[in-house]
């Protein structure tokens, strides 16, 4: 009985804001919209109606109809299926870009935070020098230099958003580190290795997942931005943005083909924004004001 | 002072301790020497208390004393030994100190289960099990074990110190300092955990030392009392003669700060209440520091400052005028 | 005052340094090499190369490279496009001043709206306009520019088909044309620039009114309106000339995707232009005046805030 170190705090804790997500109306609903589309992007090639690069000339920009329930495309392909397989790069940029800014954000932030000293100074010039730069410029920079693609794309998104990680986590390691359980903890023994483990990281975190959760719906918006300037995936690849890019030149003839990436598109960050107003305020209950970080890449 | 002895359990020695600080806007940084020369020492099995005003270097005396600061200057010995030795050696003897802190609730991480905080200088040392003995550290300290399981915030005030007690004494300290852990605690509750450190002390035979603002509950539960002013001692005594004769007039005027319920002698004590506040320890006065709120202030005062003398039986004070005379010093009389 | 001023500027500068080592060190990075560009891939020998290479500097050290680099670009010479043949300097004369049209026209357009917008917005707070106004922003706030564009574009195909669809003409060719060609561009970024001002004024109002001098000056009898609008405004100011700052790093990136959308030969759209054809003083130059631009107005609003904010003035 009465454990004195057990885990059990990891596996109580999951379930409880999960269920306070699910009674927040703004979780619900965003949270069936991110599900729905991760279903869409998981198991896409079994629900698309057609192979979503499979030409069909006898069906050159065909309206919607009931083969073609979002009509085709200038070479055929079915838009209904493209904008299924394009939810597979949209879902895995902003879970991809977040985390790995998350990563590197916190792991830079704790550890000037804790340290201090020279680390901090050269955190703190080098996020000067990242914040010179308009968000969406650096990231299509950083993709000229890594080349395109949906891994260097989302890591050109994780530079760019990472400073703003390890800001926050810096914030709060900074009032972690004066804390008075610290001290108990150093005069337990606890080595330092332990205690950033032990006691540092896991009281940073919280601030830290509800930036990841706003930073979802930024982080996909910005690779669509980018994948719209075609700076995304390569083509056949259907990608929202590239979608939207190419459908503009049919615009009069075909509108279909930028009116279903972009329901989709809104959809999808729409669900991002409200999942994560709902996982604030689950984690973060003190805060009040609606308005977001207005730095968002567009 | 008792030299002649065997080395006691703890000596503190000439402890220093300075911090640069940068004021708003000011580009040179400035010295503030928050601790600056003390010396006290501690027997097995005896309570200290080191009481002062907010400001006057208690809290850092209380950190280097335990490890968490390295001093600027001066040594701390445990058993005769500097616990400043590099490497295990130092370690091990650091190890020798606990802490009770001002404030319970954030003393423990609120992550973690209690057990899990008092169990952490067991776990530290590698201790394979140590829930048993949390068991039993809890039961000792008077909570019903199955507070191990619950977080820092599911626990009363009360209850949260006799965690935090129960996780300084678990790894067996030779001394446990007690920052104002009773301070943040109702009147009601302070007796309880007043009582119940003096049963564990007759127990486990740890010293304490109590660093406090509060005289009254100092002299009451410390063998000596050690009263500080701007990070220097100004008095030192065993804590019956202190109670009954205090020397310092800073140690007379924290005496007339704490309300006695005896109105006799509430009427007869004069208004010896200090006046303005702690100069700053940047630039502290010349002289006596204490010399800008002294009543017995004269020119001497200004110029040299006071060595700590034995104004007989080990009672020692930094004043030079302070005991010359054989009656009790009264303070009023003095006042211009 | 005078000695904060130099302060700051001196930060702008060493951290305009900062992001011309970092530009160049991008621009070299990028894949590829301007030699081959140059030469060719194919059928070059390896003198060639070198010899391009030497006329280039490019055999000398990364360091000395960047430093022959910015002391020309000091001195305004941001070296040739191997792609045109043309200088880039004499490409970017022609780009900022699209780009610079356009950003400026879309401050004094979001300012006109948004300020007024965002006072009725707050002095209304809660009632229907303003729920109104704030669902219109939710909106604009999660709705990609470009996704604007599109929706204006399709819009505008639909009902006025020949009206807006025009292509770029300079003001000195057909000042007519020139307004058709940049209307369309303009309602797209003015769109999310207004929404966010009309956002900030309404939040900054909404703080001031609950100011105790407010209710003074309610009390001792100032005309509701004249509080509204005057003291209430006043005082909101500051914190909105803030917000510019980060307005603009939304407007810049906002600017290259608009080019993109509506084939305006600014800036943004000579940038893309220059990653995709592998123009590397192009896009070295076309970024580093992104930034320079960016770096600048922060700063100088940083410098302005005293000014407005009599508080700060006395420091």
């Amino acid at each position: 009985m009465t454990a004195s170190s057990g885990p059990a705090p990891t596996g109580l804790r999951l379930p409880l804001p999960l269920a306070k997500l699910l009674g927040h109306g703004g979780g619900a609903f965003g949270l069936a919209i991110m599900v729905f589309f991760v279903i869409l992007a998981v198991f896409g090639r079994l629900l698309s109606p057609y192979d979503p690069n499979a030409n069909d000339y006898m069906s050159l920009l065909a309206p919607p109809s009931a083969t073609h329930w979002f009509g085709t495309d200038e070479l055929g392909r079915d838009t209904l299926s493209r904008v299924i397989d394009g939810s597979r790069i949209a879902v895995a940029v902003a879970f991809l870009s977040v985390s790995i800014a998350m990563a590197v954000g916190v792991v830079i932030g704790v550890v000037a935070g804790f340290f201090g000293g020279l680390v901090d100074a050269v955190l703190n010039r080098s996020q000067d020098v990242l914040f010179a730069f308009p968000t969406l410029l650096l990231a299509i920079i950083l993709v000229a230099v890594l080349g395109p693609g949906l891994f260097n794309a989302s890591l050109a998104i994780a530079i760019v958003y990472s400073p703003r990680f390890a800001r926050m986590a810096r914030a709060s390691t900074l009032s972690i580190k004066t804390s008075e359980y610290l001290d108990a903890a150093r005069l337990a023994g606890v080595s330092t290795p332990v205690i950033l483990v032990r006691h540092v990281l896991p009281n940073a975190l919280p601030p830290v997942i509800v930036l990841a959760a706003l930073s979802m719906s930024t982080a996909q918006l910005a690779y669509a931005s980018l994948s719209f300037l075609g700076l995304g995936v390569s083509p056949p690849q259907a990608d929202w943005g590239s979608m939207l890019s190419k459908g503009r030149d049919f615009i009069t003839i075909a509108p279909w083909l930028v009116i279903w990436p972009t329901v989709a598109l809104v959809l999808l960050m729409l669900a991002f924004n409200v999942l994560g107003d709902a996982i604030r305020d689950v984690l973060d209950p003190s805060h009040t004001s609606t308005g977001k970080s207005p730095d968002t890449i567009r | 002072m008792p030299d002649d002895r065997t080395a006691p359990l703890l000596q503190v020695e000439n402890l220093k301790r300075q911090f640069q600080v940068r004021q708003r806007g000011s580009r040179e940084s400035q010295l503030l020497r928050a601790v600056d020369g003390v010396s006290l020492h501690l027997e097995a099995g005896e309570s200290l208390g080191v009481v002062g005003e907010s400001g006057c270097g208690k809290s850092t005396l209380a950190r280097l004393i335990v490890g968490l600061l390295k001093p600027t200057e001066g040594r701390i010995l445990i058993d005769g030994q500097d616990i400043w030795t590099p490497g295990a050696a130092g370690r091990d003897r650091r190890r020798k100190f606990q802490m009770v802190f001002q404030n319970p609730a954030g003393s423990m991480n609120p992550r973690r289960t209690v057990g899990a905080s008092v169990a952490e200088p067991l776990t530290a040392k590698g201790v394979p099990n140590a829930s048993e003995a949390v068991e039993r550290m809890l039961e000792l300290v008077g909570l019903d074990p199955s507070m191990a399981s619950r977080k820092p915030h599911q626990l009363s005030g009360g209850q949260q110190q006799r965690a935090s007690i129960a996780r300084a004494l678990i790894a067996d300290p030779a001394i446990v300092v007690h920052d104002e852990s009773i301070a943040s605690l109702d009147i009601s509750l302070q007796a309880q955990i007043l009582n119940l450190l003096l049963d564990l002390q007759k127990d486990l035979g740890t010293s304490y030392i109590f660093i406090s603002h509060d005289l009254a509950a100092v002299q009451a539960i410390s063998h000596r009392v050690v009263v500080m002013y701007l990070g220097e001692v100004v008095e030192a005594s065993d804590s019956t003669t202190f109670a009954q004769r205090p020397l310092h007039p800073y140690s007379l005027a924290l005496r007339s700060a704490t309300l006695l319920p005896d109105p006799v002698h509430e009427r007869g004590r004069g208004d010896t209440l200090l006046r303005g506040d702690v100069p700053s320890p940047i630039n502290p006065p010349s002289g006596c520091r204490f010399h800008t709120r002294c009543p017995l202030a004269k020119d001497l005062c200004l110029q040299q400052k006071p060595a700590l003398r034995d104004a007989g039986s080990g009672h020692l004070v930094a004043c030079h005028y302070a005991g010359d005379t054989t009656r009790p010093l009264e303070m009023s009389e003095e006042v211009v | 005052m005078l000695r904060m001023i130099g302060m700051r500027l001196l930060g702008m500068i060493l951290v305009l340094l900062a992001v011309s080592a970092l530009v160049f060190a991008l621009g070299a990075l990028i894949p590829g090499d301007l030699t081959s560009v140059i030469v060719g891939q194919e059928g070059a020998t390896e003198e060639q190369f070198a010899e391009v290479r030497r006329k280039l500097g490019l055999d000398k050290p990364l360091f000395l490279q960047y430093f022959y680099w910015l002391l020309n670009v000091l001195q305004g010479d941001f070296g040739t496009s191997p792609i045109t043949g043309r200088t880039v300097t004499a490409d970017l004369l022609q780009q900022i001043p699209v780009s610079l049209e356009l950003a400026l026209l879309t401050l004094v357009v979001s300012t006109l709206i948004g300020l007024p917008a965002g006072v009725v917005a707050a002095v209304h707070a809660n009632k229907r306009l303003d729920v109104l106004i704030r669902m219109s922003l939710l909106f604009t706030f999660s709705v990609p520019i470009f996704v604007i564009g599109i929706l204006l574009l399709l819009v505008g195909s639909r009902w006025a088909p020949d009206l807006f669809r025009v292509s770029y003409t300079r003001w000195v060719d057909d000042p007519v044309m020139h307004i058709r060609s940049m209307a369309m561009p303009l309602l797209t970024i003015a769109f999310p620039i207004t929404a966010m001002t009309m956002q900030m004024t309404r939040s900054s109002v909404l703080e001031v009114l609950h100011n105790p001098y407010i209710v003074t000056a309610r009390a001792v009898g100032v005309r509701e309106k004249r509080i509204q609008y005057l003291h209430a405004l006043r005082n909101a100011l500051p914190p909105i000339v803030t917000f510019i700052g980060f307005q603009l790093g939304i407007l810049l990136g906002g600017l290259i995707v608009i080019e993109q959308i509506f084939s305006l030969p600014g800036l943004g759209r000579g940038m893309l232009e220059a990653i995709n054809t592998r123009d590397y003083p192009m896009v070295t130059a076309t970024t580093l005046v992104f930034a320079a631009a960016f770096v600048f107005i922060n700063a100088l609003v940083d410098m302005l805030y005293p000014l407005l904010d009599p508080r700060q003035r006395g420091r």
